[in-house]
């Protein structure tokens, strides 16, 4: 287990090293300069960009931008988006509503989504079930800022319950969580529709295998036997669907936040492109693929710790 | 021996009939079968796939499909209907009364739960017994049933388990619950012929030891021989034959257990097998008269109009042909000469264990 | 057991991580105040500024902290009429006093000083200006400080560092309180006033500046939060949650104080418009700027005033694309200009503009002498007549074809067989010169007879513009909305940016007579201004001789203002706007 923990780790170590390495690339190969302005004088934009290594050759570069970020997560300072402040420092200033949303969404998704899977599971093909898997369509296929213009008009203006944007200035929790009531619901909708369509098909389709039966004949109640072995081992492949889940959200947000006006990492990713300011960019497409990377890590490592045939297998290897 | 020894009925079936909803319409799966269960005997039930001896055996342990009915008929336990048992309560039957083995050992266990929990689950749910009592009691049902290692293995996972083994454990399982009656499900159609015979005799060793009522089920004659003390022939949902093990491997009465016999196989039979022609019929619309008759190739005409009731041969032997009616004798349908052979060397040999 | 337990950390490290984010903020303290006597100001912004340093900072938000939270030697100040404006000294004591042709004194008040109490005073000022214009810093506002409405002399060779040293550049300190302005030509008094009230001549803190400042003296942090920055205006910035909001509460120590009525200006960033609407029709904003896709919600509110804004839209024209030779001639410009059917694009595809077959907008000279628009003088007049007596706003499909033919010839291109496809470049995000872009492409089958093409590039992640920076020739067309405030006192300089002169210049185009002519109104800017219209009219009839651009049509911009707020003016003053500052709110 030790070693399979160690060698999931360094694979996400790699990866991240080559993501890294990636998007450095791509963004030097932007065409836009970092220091563009005609009014500049060349012996100023030289001396500008020497100090961040511009004028050095892309592998030299790549060097001093590695070297800094691993002796001191240092990833430079911003150009653009906000002159002169460390770039490190407006990611993790942006962090807390992009945490907020998104793990919330993911925290009330997945429990509602076992809800609802169950419930399809069991109702299979009466209304109920049908009523769900429509509803499971629907939100899988329309995507969530749909749903998010959708709530933030019927339920901020049609039915002034929440207001229309994120509320910084929220002093408790209770409030700040009412600000973000639509956008959290808007990201949940997918996620919660995908789980549900996952469980409902793992669901029905460990009903009826052969070891329910057994658990049944061995004198387990219907109830009792569902949740001990049905629900359970429906779990295992659930836990992978994590992963596109996750990535899903974080997606969803970029547009999300924007829509309620919320100051996360999203909307900076998008304007720092825009705005052609490479470190942000780097920096934040960085955080994202670590996010990203780490998720993969805890989905893989508790897959080792529900399923024995990887934990057991692996430990064997 | 099973005509010294008392008769008790435990079990009683009498004319059930189960059909299933589908697309087409209604699926006659059991049209009527009837049959008692003695206490200690080996009851086998046999026939091809599709002949409804297990959605019997299913309607038994009440774990019928959704799209299952019951449409008459009752089965009696201990003066009870288990067809009048709500879902509720029949959890109560299972497993406690009645234990049933199953076909496949390598699906029927939950694969990701510990073989040992799998064991003591039920111990631990229904009686309430304690964890280190129901370690207890499942290592030791483990070794009863021939595991070795059981220390060990008591942690393990399915997956660390050959077929055999598997087997063993779902065996081990059935016995926790302390049934009397253990059903067993085509028990070793799933595992290659050495480790059949092991399972079988553990399966006879076990029933002796507990003084266990069995069913089995099976389509391999072969094995029949070997457990039951009587037998059921089905045939598209209905009984066509009744006997003891030696009424119904020496004098076969049906055209359908003649054809059964012929197809099995053994060592000394130099012949070529004769496989049944056909196959089963469609149980939407099953068919008027003998329903075996489409696939006889010496079916009286009658065969084809008229369903045969049973006729009885002796206390304990009846079949279904009209061939046995009185106005049949002039027919001259007799069983195939080779059958005939068979059964001759068969008794020479001393038994049904040839 | 074991993977419980590791189970049960997972879950607690998350909800751990959770917690922590959002535990932050938690504990504020909440200002209790009377709110029903409380006059707050709800608006919004687009996007929010960068940072605080004016100096460098290029985008139009950060113009609102400005105006509100910094002081100006001058400042703009609506007419008792409601109708014009005029300025006001700030921190200036008095209005400039000209000393000679070129020479202007300011006197500065005693009692101008920073938030913490620290004094504003001519030291200030002159380091203020002398960092604006410093050749290591580069400042990307810098320019404007030595050349906007005045120029100032030597600054911009000083900046550059062409030869001219500190001492050089028309900016002096008299004493404590005088500083002196040195400007290239005559100015008016109220061209000096102007050329001061803009964001990058507001004062900068020295003490925090220079912590601020790189070692090497080429970078600064100045600005990038508000712990970095120091305030000094009508209002203080209390809050600032970038990308969120912006809080303001007043300065009751200001030394102008009286003028300004708002308690608080608490300004959403508010990216989306459709959530703009909906804070507005659920009253929590106190105006709304619909744009032209949501203007035709209100088009018939009577809340809704419009104005011509500085910007004619236009299609720039590359002249020099090695892949198009037909680019190069006047007669191909002139087809594509005669090819556009202003009056449909304006109305349907953009919505609610005003078509234009010329390019000076109707702002322009709005704040001369006489306020005499160039487009209701006789001589800008004269250029729409002409215009139209092509065809309504230029539009003439037959001269589009007889020119398209012409051109062909010019460069040896058969015009039956003729097969020209125009690289239309454009932003990822401007759908309606896209839906433009469309609208063409189905009219020239006719009008071209099939002979040209329009092609539609963009380039993700970049603008147009940005693109055109890298050097790249290979477009033909790309849109622009340029626009240049001087243009409103001196309506010729709408064409500033098609000089050669000028770095920057979107599309290689040149001529001399358009050249010479801008020079000559350049020269005479000052003089008699029904002449400068003439010769504006001009300039503005070689633009359309030789196709320069082609204009599409005057932006037209909207505003919606809650019925509980006071304006300080009866309509909208180019130049000054609507006065939000000043205004107050029925309680």
């Amino acid at each position: 287990m030790f070693k399979y923990i160690l060698s999931r780790i360094g694979a996400m170590l790699l990866t991240l090293f080559l993501i890294m390495s990636l998007s450095f690339m791509v963004v030097r190969l932007m065409p836009m300069s970092l220091f563009e302005n005609p009014e500049t004088d060349p012996e100023i934009q030289r001396k500008l960009e020497d100090k961040y290594h511009l004028n050095d050759t892309i592998p030299v570069q790549y060097f001093y931008f590695m070297k800094d970020i691993i002796t001191d997560l240092n990833f430079g300072i911003s150009v653009k988006i906000r002159p002169g402040l460390d770039v490190f420092g407006i990611l993790v200033s942006r962090l807390p509503p992009t945490i907020l949303i998104n793990f919330i969404s993911l925290f009330i998704s997945i429990p509602l989504g076992l809800i609802f899977g169950t419930i399809a599971a069991l109702n299979r093909n009466t209304w109920i079930d049908h009523v769900i898997s429509v509803l499971v369509i629907i939100f899988i296929s329309v995507p969530s800022f749909i749903f998010g213009s959708v709530l933030q008009y019927t339920l901020t203006f049609a039915l002034p319950i929440f207001p229309t944007l994120y509320d910084s200035q929220a002093v408790t929790f209770a409030q700040k969580m009412h600000s973000l009531c639509l956008p959290i619901v808007a990201l949940s909708l997918n996620p919660t529709a995908t789980i549900t369509r996952y469980l409902r098909g793992e669901l029905i389709e460990n009903i009826s295998s052969e070891y329910l039966l057994l658990a049944r004949t061995k004198g387990l109640t219907k109830a009792q036997a569902i949740v001990r072995h049905a629900f359970r081992n429906s779990l295992i492949p659930i836990s992978n669907t994590l992963i596109g889940m996750i990535t899903g959200i974080m997606g969803g947000s970029l547009v999300i936040e924007k829509m309620f006006a919320i100051p996360g990492e999203g909307g900076l990713l998008v304007k720092s492109i825009f705005a052609g300011d490479h470190f942000l960019t780097v920096a934040v497409l960085i955080f994202y693929s670590a996010v990203s990377l780490v998720t993969i890590l805890i989905v893989d490592l508790s897959y080792g710790i529900i399923d024995p045939r990887v934990r057991v297998g692996g430990g064997k290897a | 021996m099973a005509e010294t020894m008392k008769k008790d009925v435990i079990l009683s079936v009498r004319d059930l009939r189960v059909s299933f909803r589908a697309y087409g319409g209604l699926v006659q799966a059991v049209r009527g079968v009837s049959f008692d269960l003695y206490r200690g005997e080996t009851l086998a039930i046999v026939g091809e796939s599709g002949s409804g001896k297990s959605v019997s055996i299913k309607a038994v342990m009440g774990i019928l499909a959704n799209n299952a009915i019951i449409e008459s008929g009752e089965i009696l336990y201990d003066g009870k209907d288990l067809t009048k048992v709500k879902e509720e309560d029949f959890h109560e039957i299972r497993g406690h009364r009645i234990g049933l083995i199953f076909q496949d050992p390598l699906s029927a266990l939950n694969p990701i739960m510990k073989i040992g929990k799998q064991i003591t689950e039920v111990l631990r749910l229904k009686k309430g017994v304690s964890k280190a009592e129901a370690k207890e009691k499942a290592l030791e049902l483990m070794r009863v049933v021939g595991i070795p290692d059981v220390e060990q293995r008591f942690e393990q996972y399915p997956f660390q388990f050959s077929g055999g083994m598997r087997q063993r454990i779902v065996i081990a399982i059935a016995l926790a619950g302390d049934p009397e009656i253990l059903i067993c499900d085509e028990p070793t159609t799933a595992l290659d012929v050495t480790v059949q015979a092991k399972i079988l005799e553990q399966i006879n060793q076990i029933k002796k030891d507990r003084n266990l009522s069995v069913i089995f089920i099976t389509h391999d004659l072969g094995v029949v021989a070997n457990m039951a003390d009587r037998v059921n022939v089905m045939y598209a949902g209905k009984i066509v034959e009744t006997g003891t093990s030696e009424e119904i491997f020496f004098e076969p009465a049906h055209p359908y257990t003649w054809a059964l016999l012929s197809s099995m196989p053994d060592l000394q039979t130099k012949d070529r097998l004769n496989a049944i022609p056909g196959t089963p019929p469609n149980m939407i619309f099953p068919p008027k008269g003998d329903a075996f008759a489409p696939r006889n190739a010496c079916a009286l005409k009658i065969d084809h109009e008229k369903e045969p009731p049973m006729f009885k041969i002796t206390e304990t032997h009846a079949a279904a042909t009209w061939l046995l009616h009185p106005m049949a004798a002039d027919s001259h349908v007799e069983m195939p000469a080779s059958l005939k052979a068979r059964i001759e060397r068969m008794k020479r040999s001393g038994g049904l264990n040839g | 057991m074991n993977k419980k337990l590791i189970a049960l950390l997972l879950a607690a490290m998350m909800l751990l991580t959770m917690l922590a984010a959002c535990g932050k903020k938690s504990g504020n303290d909440t200002t209790i105040a009377d709110p029903a006597a409380k006059k707050v100001y709800y608006t919004c912004l687009g996007a929010d500024h960068a940072n605080l340093n004016f100096q460098d900072n290029v985008d139009t938000p950060s113009e609102t902290p400005a105006t509100y939270c910094m002081c100006f030697l001058y400042r703009s100040y609506p007419d008792e009429s409601g109708l014009n404006f005029h300025y006001i000294p700030d921190a200036a004591a008095e209005l400039p006093i000209q000393i000679d042709e070129h020479t202007w004194n300011i006197p500065l008040r005693k009692d101008a000083h920073w938030n913490n109490g620290d004094p504003i005073n001519a030291d200030t000022w002159i380091y203020s200006f002398k960092t604006a214009l410093d050749p290591k810093l580069a400042n990307r506002m810098g320019g404007n400080v030595a050349n906007n409405v005045i120029t100032i002399v030597n600054a911009d060779s000083y900046m550059k560092g062409e030869g001219a040293t500190w001492e050089d550049v028309g900016i002096k300190k008299i004493d404590e309180y005088t500083i002196q302005i040195i400007t290239e030509n005559e100015n008016a008094q109220k061209d000096i006033c102007n050329h001061f009230y803009s964001r990058e001549k507001t004062p900068i803190y020295q003490p925090l500046y220079e912590q601020c400042l790189s070692a090497d003296g080429t970078t600064t942090s100045y600005g990038s939060d508000l712990d970095h920055w120091m305030g000094c205006g009508p209002y203080n910035f209390t809050t600032w949650d970038y990308d969120n909001v912006q809080i303001y509460t007043k300065n009751p120590d200001y030394w102008l104080a009286d003028l300004f009525h708002w308690d608080e200006v608490n300004i959403r960033i508010v990216p989306e418009m459709n959530a703009r609407v909906e804070l507005w029709e659920k009253g929590e904003l106190d105006d709304l700027s619909p744009d032209a896709k949501t203007v035709d919600i209100y088009i018939d509110d009577p809340r809704l005033v419009s104005y011509g804004s500085l910007y004619v839209d236009h299609i720039d024209i590359n002249c020099k694309n090695p892949n198009n030779p037909i680019c190069g001639t006047d007669a191909y410009r002139k087809a594509v200009y005669h090819s556009l059917d202003r009056e449909t694009l304006a109305k349907s595809v953009f919505g609610h503009m005003e078509p234009a077959g010329w390019y000076v907008n109707t702002q322009a000279g709005l704040l001369s002498e006489s306020g005499l628009t160039y487009r209701d003088s006789e001589p800008g007049n004269r250029i729409e007549d002409l215009v139209n007596s092509w065809g309504p706003y230029g539009y003439n499909p037959d001269m589009a074809w007889e020119y398209f033919v012409k051109a062909c010839e010019e460069s040896n291109i058969d015009p039956e067989t003729a097969d020209i496809e125009i690289l239309y470049a454009i932003d990822d995000n401007s759908p309606t010169w896209k839906a433009c872009a469309e609208y063409l492409e189905q009219q020239w089958q006719d009008i071209f007879k099939g002979h040209m093409h329009i092609k539609i590039v963009t380039y993700a992640g970049m603008s147009a513009t940005d693109f055109k920076k890298t050097g790249d020739d290979k477009w033909d067309f790309s849109p622009n909305d340029w626009g240049r405030g001087a243009s409103r006192t001196y309506p010729y300089t709408c064409f500033y940016y098609y000089r050669s002169a000028y770095s920057g210049s979107p599309n290689n185009y040149f001529n001399e007579d358009f050249e010479e002519q801008y020079d000559y109104c350049e020269s005479i800017k000052t003089g008699d201004y029904n002449t400068l219209l003439e010769e504006t009219a001009k300039l503005e009839e070689i633009y359309l001789e030789h196709v320069i651009q082609c204009p599409v049509f005057q932006d037209v911009s909207f505003s919606m203002f809650s019925d509980d707020l006071v304006l300080p003016v009866q309509t909208y003053i180019p130049g000054f706007g609507w006065g939000t500052v000043y205004a107050d709110k029925n309680v």
